[in-house]
């Protein structure tokens, strides 16, 4: 390489760089600007000629609802979403804060258990011919757009779920939590299978030297040297199962009544703002609403993400 | 390795702006007219500006859906020539028009006639008004009274949608039942019903005629007792049925040029008979066109 290539190469990749976190950094100060105002800041107005619009008697009603705003308590707590309500606009977000941890939460029940099983096959026991291909098939389904995922829940899953007794027809938590399995599965299986494989492989032989066979020394050694790098597995999968839209937009049925049966259906935050947002006025209670859900939202990946990023850091750090 | 690939990275991006650079400049004289808004009316929207690009070639004509609000939204934002809305605009969007120095020109095109429908299996016929909206409010939760041991699933549209807004506006006091679904399109709105025995759902009769296979239009029972028909003429062009509402077109101020050649095109017998031909009605006459 001639220095001058070297030299081009460097400040492209500089300002490539600069670009990419400018742009994330500067999202994130959007965010955080337009949700804290949203919650903090003072309630949108309405100026005497603006009102002067409306007809006499759309003023009175429309007054509460321009004036309205989101708090906090209500945001996390309030079980009755309204926001375009002309008498008494209402912003309680925690039927779809508890839908959004429902559905993620079962996901990863599913996918966690099969993740971590297919993850110690294929370190332990998986012929070498076998895992060579099973590994990057497993890493191919990552790439599976998570629109393809969606039909696959009102093409498949919808029939065989609307067809159990007891059921209320096939979108529901349930049907989109399948999905959120499927999708999170090859992050759980190759993150798990990195975190075994981090384990030191003379701590292996001595367990087999002592006469543990093969199933004993993954239980005993390599799944608790593994551990923190597993649980980092399952949350950064469950971090991914938070924030995704489509599947959930697609196979959840979208209502917003508050619920804990898998059975019923029902509406993310990310399926709410995928929902409504395109359909709000800037400056409207609705948006700033929106915003306050897009802040939560990303509080809750980002915290996720984070202890799986710490979690991975102490696997490394221990290995 | 790490060097090797940022010089990738680099030749990329020198790649990706030699690309932009050279996009195609367009030709002079090409214009688009972008319209967005009610899915419904995007049925009709989408045939209508073919048949007019042939008259007009050197405009294209860009449809897309995402529901009446959304297209309202867009207008006042400046990102559409035309906002499609399946229903009257809203307070709201008046008072956003207003600030964002918007003018919103309402032109009546079409006239759409919404029905109540439930799975083929359910025996009722017809509702009372308040029957419809105890059922839809999610204050009667079962059929017992009709003669269906079934559950209630009421399957219903997003909020952005015209449909959603023109039912909740006729026949609510307040607002749907928290447990309705908000679905995406009139068709997954068919297809739920004709799966539930206890489903009900609303949807244009336009997208009946494409499939009503499974489902039935139920009858809205009226003040005197008399039942009224969303199919029956006469009770549309009287209005007496009562969800019968305007497919409009609202621009941002008096429409011009291209824009208001495509409202008269849609205003006209070739674009009245196409509308018609997909299942909406004739526009009554009781209405202005203004």
């Amino acid at each position: 390489m001639t220095p001058t290539s070297d030299r081009l190469a460097r400040a492209l990749s500089g300002v490539a760089t600069v670009l990419s976190v400018g742009l994330l950094v500067g999202l994130l100060g959007v965010l955080l600007f337009r949700g804290l105002g949203a919650l903090w800041g003072p309630p949108p107005t309405l100026s005497p000629a603006e009102l002067g619009a409306l007809r006499p008697e759309e003023q009175a009603s429309f007054l509460s609802a321009f004036r309205a705003h989101p708090g906090l308590g209500e945001l996390l707590f309030g079980g009755t979403w309204s926001p375009e309500d002309p008498v008494q606009p209402r912003f309680g977000a925690g039927g779809m804060l508890l839908a959004t941890g429902l559905t993620a939460l079962t996901a990863m029940g599913i996918a966690a258990p099969l993740g971590l099983g297919a993850a110690a096959w294929l370190v332990c026991a998986a012929p070498a011919g076998l895992r060579s291909l099973v590994r990057p098939f497993l890493e191919l389904l990552a790439g599976i757009p998570t629109v393809a995922l969606g039909l696959v829940a009102l093409v498949l899953i919808e029939p065989l779920l609307s067809a159990q007794p007891g059921g209320h027809g096939g979108l529901s938590a349930l049907n989109g939590a399948l999905m959120l399995a499927f999708m999170a599965l090859p992050t759980v299986t190759a993150l798990s299978v990195r975190a075994l494989e981090s384990v030191p492989a003379d701590r292996i032989r001595a367990s087999l030297a002592l006469g543990a066979d093969r199933w004993q020394t993954l239980l005993r050694v390599s799944l608790p040297s593994a551990s923190a790098g597993v649980a980092a597995a399952v949350t950064l999968g469950l971090g991914r199962a938070l924030g995704e839209t489509m599947i959930v937009l697609m196979a959840c049925g979208n209502a917003l009544e508050p619920t804990l049966n898998l059975l019923d259906p029902v509406r993310t935050l990310t399926a709410t703002l995928a929902l409504e947002f395109d359909a709000t006025h800037p400056g409207s209670g609705h948006r700033e609403a929106l915003y306050a859900v897009g802040l939560l939202l990303f509080v809750l990946t980002f915290t996720v993400n984070l202890a799986g990023e710490l979690l991975f850091a102490r696997q490394e750090a221990r290995s | 390795m790490v060097e090797r690939l940022f010089t990738l990275i680099g030749r990329g991006l020198v790649l990706a702006s030699l690309l932009i650079g050279c996009a195609p400049e367009r030709a002079e004289g090409v214009r688009t007219l972008r319209v967005r808004g009610s899915t419904t009316e995007a049925l009709w929207v989408h045939r209508l500006a073919e048949l007019w690009s042939e008259r007009r070639p050197e405009v294209s004509v860009a449809v897309a859906g995402g529901g009446s609000s959304v297209g309202v939204a867009a207008l006042i934002a400046g990102q559409v020539d035309l906002a499609a809305v399946s229903r009257e605009p809203l307070p709201l969007e008046k008072v956003m028009a207003q600030r964002a120095g918007v003018e919103l020109v309402r032109t009546v095109v079409g006239c759409d006639v919404v029905a109540l429908i439930v799975n083929a299996d359910n025996p009722v016929e017809a509702l009372r008004v308040e029957d419809a909206a105890g059922l839809l409010s999610g204050g009667v939760v079962d059929w017992e009274r009709w003669g269906l041991h079934a559950p209630v699933r009421v399957f219903g549209r997003a909020p952005s949608s015209g449909t959603h807004a023109v039912v909740r506006e006729a026949l609510l006091a307040g607002d749907y039942s928290p447990s309705a679904m908000a679905l995406s399109g009139h068709s997954q709105v068919i297809d739920a019903v004709r799966e539930t025995p206890g489903g009900l759902g609303y949807v244009s009769m336009a997208a009946l005629e494409l499939s009503d296979d499974g489902v039935r239009v139920l009858g809205l029972i009226g003040e005197d007792g008399e039942v009224l028909w969303p199919d029956d003429p006469e009770h549309v062009a009287s209005l007496r049925y009562p969800l019968v509402r305007p497919l409009l077109q609202l621009s941002a101020g008096e429409p011009e040029g291209a824009v208001a050649d495509f409202l008269e095109f849609g205003r006209s017998p070739e674009g009245q008979s196409l509308a018609a031909s997909m299942g909406f009605e004739r526009i009554p006459e009781a209405w202005e066109p203004r």
